[in-house]
């Protein structure tokens, strides 16, 4: 008994919270950092604090590169507050950090569609093009959603911060970016017009989706895209059914989404009845083990995301399955590029996460050290040579803090759920008189009691 | 509520892993195709008007300076394959009893002829193409020249040319010259690779690992009939499985990224090997009507089968699917249930998707009306039975979009339809009427002869096959004398990465895709 006391006690209480938090029936890693670990998200905040652009509060998406993402402000604000949970940062450092951050957000420029742009300069706060030049691009409802359900990750560890947290999205106008079946859309530059063109495959259509459900909006043909299967090691996987040679848009299955639906929402995704959360806990399950299935049957280590490069062709989707042929390595352009294939810094940080196996424990060998201390983590390791990918992005630290987070904290991060009632965003969409005239109004959300 | 997402996962990680993947994939199922019987009995009226009709292809386009017949309509060029088809067709319009013995010996001796005189590629086997009329070797624009040869379309002509030899022994003696008068040895290796050839850039010969999983089977089994041992080529691996509406449905997994070979999945090698063959062992001398001794092809076929069936229960479109001729440019597709990477592909040899060009492949359709016997098949017949032209035979296929009939007509359509026909009325197509060489009277042909000659210098340098000593051709030797050529003592070491003998374990047949 005493020693079962003690077990409960020692470490910091670590026992105890494993206990309570549901530690013992989950194949999730969790507890404490160790010292490495706590190592490990010191080097990661590196990156943030050489990056950061004291004028805005935005902090660059690529080391030394003056251009972000919204994609990458949610990462930001998410490695802020695993700083600040971590204890990496004190409070006083926190608010410093934050404030500028949510008043930019608060001033971002917005595009003639009333949505943020694809690209901002981080020191002028300017909407830029991919070349950093002052343009008008579109937006990317994947994007937004990943900022929106960062606000609320900010907003769950630090409530005092939520009502300019929520009148971020207030700014915001949703006519053109979903749509009342819940299908997100994307904005494209046609003909000097932002046309709307539907958004999300499989796997980054649930992810996303959650993020608007986290904040009451209707989500629900974007949770349930048409599936059909591919067999990679005898095990079948979902990816969509929709053809990328006829709709120019790759069908992919990679790690990150599923292992963010994991960190986040522990695969209960707003909005998604029980069926539906089975459903995406199996499809991240069998993308957990049909990596792991390559590495035990080919003795290949594998953790595929999408990753940068510092020279052409930039960006590469790596994936486990794309446009009809397992572990596919595709250029932006749909380019087949293999010998770029690597073990990814931030999915081998997501599934060491979720997953605590002998198969995490060796991504993870390889891994702990590919990192510059005085700049932040690389992006991988190259499948067919072993070399470093020594670029270095925001959204690779940031990773890395949001699952050292998750291992700390013991359970998803957004388990407290969507907006409360009790918000400065439900009383504002409660007024009649104050109707923000964005599609926000009460008749487009779904009912808080169909949240789950 | 906050602990529920636990709950999945509150099994250890093995039990985890078993139930996962035992919930996919649903190995103890077995697919309606495998319960349809083939098709057997006299022909009825309307089926002999078909195979009248396709007879009419092979008068129309048989070319009397060669006793060739034309590949594809009025265009005076063919290969090894679909002359191997007219072997079939002329096969079939005698047992049928569209033309007398008369018709076919004459029509067989002046083939006969030709093919025994064909200038060969390098000396070795026959070119890729020649012209029909001049008997010339020719390549792809039907000019005098060379290409290279397919391992492939030569294992079809050696099939037939087995399957004559066996029901017809009389041919037997100029079947045997042509086949002595070949050079295999870029064609098989010693782990019973089969190698194509072309000529490159350079002019330089390169000798290519050609075939994919169903055509490599179906050709081995032609080089098995005549002693060659295809241990590779005959074994399934490497293979993946694509789930086509719930059927797993394997594929080669050779990368066609890599290898310029398309991996295509259609009923045409199925199909000829359950036409011919009977889905049996080459070696198998029987014929029991739904009794299949190979160990996987009959499986397989069942699955490609299947999944044509099951996307015209779910979508409506009335599925047959093979690589077939086009009344328009791009001229020829590989109409397919799976290719390069994607369900119910379409593309050019170039690889580009061309779906509007999708087409009941009408020997896909009656070759698969001869196999399985159900009503999706009855329907299939239904559909092609009239789409002809008189005098010119069955088109190439009906398009899947509506726009009608391929007004194309080849060899090969025509006589895979004869030789389904043919199936319907006899059965396996692959008749032994030779004596039995287990039989100690027996009269080996003159290949046999040849080949256990150790003394026959053309054995080694034309990589001949070390035949078995049965004990017919064993008794034989011994009352003539012949110093017998016998296989290295050591088989396994000539390959030892590849058993023939070792057993192949079929893969689960369906996913649980469907809503119960």
């Amino acid at each position: 008994m005493a020693a079962f006391g003690w077990l409960l006690a020692g470490d910091h209480g670590a026992g105890w919270y494993w206990l309570t938090k549901g530690g013992w029936h989950t194949s999730a890693r969790l507890g404490a950092l160790t010292p490495e670990e706590q190592k490990w998200a010191e080097v990661a905040w590196r990156y943030f604090e050489n990056n950061r652009q004291a004028e805005t509060g935005l902090v660059n998406g690529s080391d030394k590169r003056p251009v972000v993402s919204l994609w990458q402000i949610g990462d930001a604000l998410i490695a802020l507050t695993a700083a600040h949970q971590l204890k990496l940062i004190d409070d006083r450092i926190f608010d410093q950090r934050l404030t500028p951050l949510l008043g930019s957000l608060n001033r971002l420029p917005l595009t003639s569609a009333k949505l943020p742009n694809l690209l901002y300069n981080t020191s002028t706060l300017a909407m830029v093009g991919y070349g950093n030049k002052p343009e008008v691009i579109g937006w990317s409802a994947k994007d937004i959603a990943r900022l929106m359900m960062a606000l609320r990750i900010v907003a769950a560890f630090s409530p005092e911060y939520s009502e300019y947290i929520e009148r971020v999205v207030l700014r915001w106008n949703f006519c053109r970016v979903v749509d009342k079946q819940g299908q997100l859309y994307a904005g494209h530059l046609q003909n000097q017009r932002l046309t709307p063109q539907a958004e999300g495959r499989l796997g980054d259509s649930e992810y996303s989706a959650a993020a608007f459900g986290l904040w009451g909006i209707t989500n629900q043909l974007s949770l349930q895209p048409p599936a059909q299967h591919v067999i990679i090691f005898g095990m079948a996987l979902d990816v969509d059914a929709r053809d990328p040679r006829t709709s120019w848009t790759p069908s992919a299955i990679t790690t990150l989404p599923y292992v963010l639906s994991g960190i986040e929402y522990g695969w209960s995704l707003p909005g998604a009845d029980g069926d539906t959360s089975t459903v995406l806990r199996h499809r991240a399950s069998q993308v957990y083990r049909v990596q792991e299935m390559r590495w035990q049957q080919d003795r290949i280590l594998t953790a595929r995301s999408d990753f940068n490069l510092s020279a052409p062709p930039w960006h590469v989707n790596d994936t486990i399955f794309a446009n009809g042929y397992a572990w596919n390595t595709l250029a932006d352009d749909g380019k087949w590029v293999p010998r770029l294939a690597q073990v990814s810094t931030r999915a081998v940080f997501g599934l060491w996460a979720l997953w605590d196996t002998p198969f995490t424990e060796a991504l993870m060998k390889t891994t702990r050290l590919q990192y510059d201390t005085q700049r932040g983590w690389f992006e991988g390791r190259t499948e067919f040579t072993g070399d470093y990918n020594r670029a270095i992005t925001l959204s690779t630290n940031a990773m890395v803090l949001e699952a050292l987070l998750f291992k700390a904290h013991g359970e998803p991060l957004l388990a407290a759920g969507p907006v409360p009632a009790e918000s400065f965003f439900s009383r504002q969409l409660e007024d009649p008189f104050r109707m923000p005239g964005n599609c926000l109004s009460r008749a487009n959300l779904v009912q808080p009691e169909s949240v789950q | 509520m906050r602990f529920l997402w636990l709950r999945q996962s509150g099994l250890p990680i093995l039990l985890i892993a078993l139930l996962l993947i035992a919930s996919g994939l649903q190995a103890a199922v077995t697919l309606p195709a495998s319960d349809y019987r083939t098709r057997h009995g006299e022909l009825t009226e309307r089926e002999r008007k078909v195979a009248k009709t396709a007879w009419s292809y092979f008068v129309a386009n048989y070319q009397p300076t060669t006793g060739l017949v034309n590949a594809v309509n009025k265009y005076p060029s063919t290969t090894m394959w679909d002359s191997g088809s007219y072997l079939a067709a002329l096969t079939a319009a005698r047992e049928l009893g569209i033309i007398d013995k008369a018709e076919f010996d004459r029509r067989f001796l002046q083939f006969m002829a030709t093919i025994n005189k064909l200038s060969l590629f390098q000396n070795q086997v026959p070119n890729k193409a020649y012209n029909t009329i001049t008997g010339q070797k020719v390549n792809y624009l039907n000019k005098p020249g060379e290409i290279g040869f397919s391992a492939i379309d030569i294992g079809r002509m050696l099939l037939w040319l087995k399957i004559i030899k066996e029901r017809y022994p009389e041919h037997a003696n100029s079947i045997d010259n042509v086949v002595l008068g070949w050079d295999f040895s870029h064609v098989v290796d010693d782990c019973g690779t089969l190698y194509g050839a072309y000529v490159d850039g350079n002019k330089q010969t390169q000798y290519v690992q050609e075939g994919r999983l169903g055509y490599e089977e179906y050709a081995a089994a032609g080089y098995q009939l005549w002693g060659f041992s295809t241990c590779k080529a005959a074994r399934p691996e490497p293979y993946a499985l694509a789930d086509i509406y719930c059927v797993l449905v394997p594929y080669d997994s050779r990368d066609p990224r890599l290898t310029s070979q398309h991996n295509y999945v259609v009923s045409e090698s199925y199909v000829l090997h359950g036409l011919e063959l009977g889905w049996d062992e080459s070696s198998d001398r029987e014929d029991h009507p739904n009794n299949y001794s190979h160990p996987w092809m009959k499986n397989f076929a069942d699955r490609v089968y299947q999944a044509q069936e099951n996307r015209y229960m779910i979508t409506g479109i009335m599925t047959a699917r093979s690589e077939h001729q086009l009344d328009k440019a791009p001229y020829f597709v590989y109409d397919t249930v799976y290719s390069d990477g994607f369900n119910w592909n379409t593309i050019t040899d170039k690889g580009q998707y061309v779906p509007n060009v999708a087409a009941i492949s009408l020997k896909a359709a009656l070759g698969m009306w001869a196999l399985w016997d159900s009503p999706y098949t009855d329907r299939l017949m239904d559909a092609i039975e009239n789409a002809s032209e008189h005098d010119k035979g069955f088109y190439e296929g009906l398009y899947e979009n509506g726009d009608g009939p391929i007004k194309e007509f080849t060899a090969n359509n025509n006589g895979i339809m004869l030789e389904a026909l043919l199936f319907k009325k006899e059965g396996k197509l692959l008749r032994f009427n030779s004596n039995d060489s287990r039989n100690k009277n027996y009269a080996p042909s003159m290949w046999e002869k040849r080949l256990v000659d150790v003394f026959e210098e053309n054995n080694t340098r034309r990589n001949r096959p070390f035949l078995t000593l049965t004990p017919g051709i064993k008794n034989w030797c011994e009352q003539s004398g012949t110093a017998v050529r016998n296989a290295p003592a050591c088989q396994a070491c000539k390959c030892p990465d590849c058993n023939s003998l070792a057993p192949v374990k079929l893969p689960p047949v369906a996913t649980s895709c469907l809503k119960q």
